[in-house]
């Protein structure tokens, strides 16, 4: 194997690890939506995110190296591109599972609520997107890439029926405080969960252009 | 040449230059040349033809002197003694300093007695018992990845082999010499684009051992093989830092637009 195709290989398995790490910090937000009273959830997720950016600048500074070394052209150039894109995504990912913990904190502290029923169903549909998106990268796989946005549609009607629900009802008379509060930080994780669902829909866009050469960002289905 | 003790801080390097200057005649070649070079690693030496990177190469192990109407000036350190001090012995230092050149140049003997040739003149007739001159050939052929290819032949004539057999050769023949410090002029420009990518990754392997300093017109070659970059131009150094950063960041204007291809 060259030298180039070696580094690349070497690359390639540090997102692959980045996007494990990733993952594990979603998995991690999500059954801390499920125990919000238990603080090491929150305080391995701090841990994690700095891991996170530690490994976006160490991807980053290895994939600038290569194109400044090699030069690289074709399947290698898009390659490098591309996981120069999937890297800010994993990272952002990371940066919305502390966005979901603070908001869980901000429900238990600041109000009496209790998650609407939805949100485990697009917690669960939301991890095996990520966790499919990234298979779909280790196997450089555009198809699994290409089948897997297409769940993004369904988060996204689950994020609009859970801010419908938290919206409407009771809520809308003169609801309390606490009231308040717990329906912001249910917006806000919901928000946070759609988004993870758009970032690994944003992988897989890139994971498509690695291995066909076609850009479908910003082609949306019809 | 006599190896200076570790203790000093020159020992951070394999080679110093302070104000080296050169003239061939009235033409001066190098101009204050003053450079560090670190040990295991490989430093590509750049710029424009007659810019002066061959001639530096060359001070290194006084290859220059071999044209007449030469004047040097300055000091050159190898390994913590300047190589233009009287007492130097020229033999010692290129043993210790070798060289490999442009195009391959093995002698029209056998295989063997290539690998051989260096130590041969550099030690009296029957130093080495037979069985560790075949010990000698065998590890050096092996270090640059020619053994298996030539194990078989030894005897036939070094010229009989392809040119990145022979510029293997030609490396393979400074090892029993126990160099320090390998020098090399354009060594892949006679090659193909294989012979090229195999002579590289040798060289990358020899780096752990070596100190290497290898003139390139390639700025692509430089890229991929050396971990430092020299960029010369009209005999002086403009800029000298770890290869990505000079050709990621150049901090001179003369190198940007020397490795944006705007002038040179």
């Amino acid at each position: 194997m060259k030298k180039l195709e070696q580094e690349l290989e070497q690359l390639r398995e540090r997102v692959a690890k980045m996007g494990d790490l990733a993952e594990a910090m979603v998995v991690e937000a999500i059954v801390a939506l499920g125990e919000p009273l238990d603080d090491s959830h929150f305080q391995r997720i701090q841990a994690e995110e700095d891991r996170l950016d530690q490994l976006q600048l160490d991807i980053d500074k290895e994939a600038i190296r290569l194109l400044t070394v090699y030069g690289p052209v074709a399947a290698n150039l898009r390659m490098i591109l591309s996981v120069s894109r999937i890297n800010s995504e994993l990272e952002r990912i990371g940066d919305q599972t502390v966005s979901m913990c603070n908001h869980i904190q901000l429900m238990v502290s600041k109000s009496d609520e209790t998650l609407l029923p939805q949100f485990q169903g697009m917690a669960r549909l939301v991890r095996a997107m990520l966790h499919d998106t990234l298979k779909a990268f280790r196997l450089e796989d555009s198809r699994k890439a290409k089948s897997t946005m297409a769940n993004d549609e369904l988060v996204d009607v689950l994020n609009d029926e859970i801010i419908r629900e938290l919206l409407g009802g009771d809520r809308s008379n003169g609801a309390g405080r606490r009231e308040v509060a717990g329906a912001v930080a249910q917006i806000m994780i919901s928000q946070s969960l759609e988004r993870i669902g758009d970032q690994a829909c944003n992988v897989c866009e890139q994971i498509v252009y690695m291995v066909e050469g076609a850009d479908i960002r910003h082609r949306h289905p019809a | 040449m006599t190896v200076a003790t570790d203790s000093s801080t020159r020992t951070h390097y394999s080679i110093q230059t302070r104000d080296l200057n050169l003239w061939y005649g009235k033409f001066q070649a190098l101009k204050n040349v003053t450079v560090d070079i670190r040990p295991r690693l490989i430093t590509s030496l750049i710029g424009p033809s007659g810019c002066g990177k061959t001639t530096l190469l060359r001070c290194f192990n006084r290859i220059n002197e071999r044209y007449g109407n030469v004047t040097t000036t300055g000091e050159v350190t190898i390994l913590g003694r300047n190589v233009y001090d009287e007492d130097i012995s020229l033999s010692e230092l290129r043993k210790s300093v070798g060289m490999v050149f442009q195009r391959p140049n093995p002698l029209p003997i056998s295989i063997y007695k290539n690998v051989l040739f260096g130590i041969r003149t550099h030690t009296r007739r029957g130093a080495f018992p037979r069985h560790q001159r075949d010990e000698m050939v065998e590890s050096a052929l092996r270090d640059v990845q020619l053994w298996d290819e030539v194990k078989d032949r030894l005897r036939r004539r070094a010229t009989h082999l392809t040119l990145e057999q022979q510029q293997k050769l030609c490396i393979a023949r400074l090892l029993p010499l126990k160099p320090r410090v390998i020098l090399m002029d354009e060594p892949c420009s006679a090659l193909d684009a294989e012979g090229t990518e195999r002579v590289e990754a040798l060289i990358g392997d020899l780096k752990r051992q070596y100190t290497i300093v290898i003139v390139t017109h390639n700025m692509a070659q430089a890229r991929r093989v050396s971990d430092e970059c020299i960029f010369m131009l009209l005999g002086e150094i403009i800029e000298h830092d770890d290869t990505v950063q000079l050709f990621l960041n150049p901090h001179k204007e003369q190198t940007e637009m020397y490795i944006e291809g705007r002038y040179g």
